[in-house]
């Protein structure tokens, strides 16, 4: 099933559904946070990528314990407010990560649903 | 090392990379050219929303360009081995992302570990810089008081501005006699451009509301010479003078020049002698806060060299620096001196114009567009010709705020340049 599955043809209602290790067969990073922004879901690919094990991960606040390069208008802001205002998000960007202290271009793509429990940011490293 | 030691070392480097990750402080190293060979998530969270479409953070100098272009010169002219190039370095962000009407500050400092190292600390510091503002406007106040004063006017003017009382302290400093000041509004007393009667009413206002109101500007004398001229306006006693003012006339160009040296570190760019980007958003800043209390014309003109990059690829940086303050010059000769010209960054200019319609600006970046067209800049390369694309806008509904501004005069900017460039879009 890996190919069929890209960063751009993810929904809200797939991730949703998807369990743990359906989200591990992916070949791109997902997160999954709450509506406090507490990280529930962190796939294998986003794993090897940042070099956080799961364990360190879930349970923690994203954008303040365990990604503060996004924790900016730019994506916080943007997933914050549709969680605040119950608007659907779907936004593409072409971001920066700071992996290992590198700066590592990504496509990120921001997802939320009013209906959903998580909210999702999806990472695909550039080549 | 043996396997105890190893792993003592690993766990004191998962220490360490734990605390630089979570720092509250952006970290960045780079080389002389400003690629980045370390950044931390807080200078990518920091950086990301200065990034051009496209910038990766591969090269920090160049993330800054936009905002702050005098970075690179002072990298450039540090001639030390080791030591700090910049310590808390003002930058103002223009921040058009909603909900955020305030701009952004960023101090950076940038410290040289060696030849070809720089590490450059980043941390946003709009809430000190919103709390310091007030605190600067009583240093002023404090500073117009105690200052080593000459000689000064004293007189009252009514509630719409005219002057009420002579006296000989206003013949003694300006040589005007009674019979050419009475019942003058006292932008009589300045330069015919460097007073509008919508600024004095904005004085006057300031001056009730906030106890004193200080300015400074070109003043000019009855024999036709002029000074540098510092106005104190306080209101009267309310029970004795419900509508009057006193106003204190001060020659301070004696002083200006050391004033200005402290100033111009701060507020000018220092490549073309105009205001800076922070200057700019302090000024207008202030000029939109007298527009929410009271609307009246105000226009701004976005202006960009078309085509820069090949002026710098084919003749060098030093002709392109030429070009850029051979425009700030024109650009300084074609207003009044009430209006702002600022160098925003790289080759982008801004000018602000109180009192002023759009149609009126629209005119003005008209009459520049045809100057730069006609001009030739003289450098070492040979002599530069290039033309300019200008977004003109006017605050108005949706665009009381000075990014709102900016992002709207940068959409007329982007039509101009799309168009064919050389042209004026509103």
């Amino acid at each position: 099933m890996e190919s069929v599955y890209s960063l751009n043809s993810m929904n809200s209602t797939w991730l949703e559904a998807a369990s743990a290790e359906d989200l591990d067969r992916l070949e791109f990073g997902v997160i999954g946070i709450d509506e406090k922004s507490i990280v529930r879901r962190y796939n294998q690919f986003e794993s090897r990528l940042s070099r956080l094990s799961q364990d360190q991960v879930i349970g923690r606040h994203l954008f303040l314990a365990v990604a503060p390069c996004m924790n900016n208008p730019l994506v916080a802001g943007r997933i914050e407010a549709a969680q605040r205002s119950h608007v659907p998000l779907d936004e593409s960007m072409s971001y920066v990560l700071s992996f290992r202290f590198a700066p590592v271009a990504v496509d990120l793509r921001l997802l939320c649903s009013p209906g959903a429990t998580h909210s999702y940011l999806l990472i695909a490293v550039k080549d | 090392m043996n396997k105890a030691a190893t792993h003592l070392a690993v766990a004191e480097l998962e220490r360490l990379t734990q605390f630089m990750y979570l720092l509250p402080v952006g970290l960045v190293q780079c080389d002389l050219e400003g690629q980045v060979s370390f950044i931390n998530p807080l200078a990518v969270q920091l950086l990301m929303p200065l990034a051009r479409r496209g910038d990766t953070l591969k090269n920090v100098l160049q993330t800054f360009e936009p905002v702050a272009p005098e970075l690179r010169h002072l990298l450039d002219t540090y001639r030390e081995e080791t030591g700090m190039v910049v310590n808390m370095h003002k930058v103002i962000i223009a921040s058009t992302w909603q909900g955020e009407p305030h701009p952004t500050c960023y101090a950076v400092s940038i410290f040289k570990l060696s030849g070809d190292a720089f590490a450059w600390t980043v941390q946003d510091i709009s809430e000190s810089v919103r709390r310091d503002r007030l605190l600067q406007r009583h240093e002023a106040w404090l500073n117009a008081i105690v200052a080593g004063v000459k000689d000064y006017a004293l007189t009252i003017v009514d509630e719409q501005g005219c002057i009420d009382h002579w006296n000989d302290s206003l013949e003694r400093v300006t040589g005007f006699s009674q019979d050419d000041v009475c019942r003058r509004p006292y932008s009589f007393f300045f330069k015919p451009d460097a007073m509008t009667m919508d600024r004095i009413e904005d004085q006057l206002h300031e001056a009730r509301t906030c106890g004193l109101s200080l300015s400074e500007g070109w003043m000019r004398r009855a024999d036709g010479s002029d000074f540098w001229g510092h106005s104190l306006i306080t209101p009267l006693d309310p029970m004795l003078h419900p509508t009057g003012y006193s106003l204190v006339l001060r020659d301070i160009t004696d002083s200006r020049e050391s004033l200005d040296a402290v100033l111009k570190a701060a507020l000018i760019d220092q490549l073309t002698g105009v205001a800076n980007r922070r200057s700019f958003f302090e000024v207008a800043e202030l000029e939109l806060a007298r527009y929410a209390r009271k609307p009246r014309p105000i226009a701004l003109l976005l202006i960009d060299i078309d085509h820069f990059k090949l002026v710098n690829d084919n003749h060098g940086h030093a002709a392109g620096d030429a070009v850029i303050v051979s425009l700030a010059r024109l650009l300084q000769d074609s207003v009044r001196s009430i209006d702002i010209v600022a160098r925003l960054g790289g080759e982008e200019f801004v000018l602000l114009l109180p009192s002023t319609s759009a149609d009126m600006a629209e005119r003005i970046a008209e009459r520049i567009r045809r100057k730069v067209a006609a001009l030739r800049v003289e450098t070492e390369a040979g002599d530069i010709h290039c033309t300019v694309s200008i977004g003109v806008t006017e605050v108005g509904a949706g665009t009381e705020e000075v990014t709102k501004l900016l992002a709207s005069a940068d959409k007329a900017l982007y039509a101009a340049k799309n168009a064919g460039r050389n042209r004026v879009m509103r």
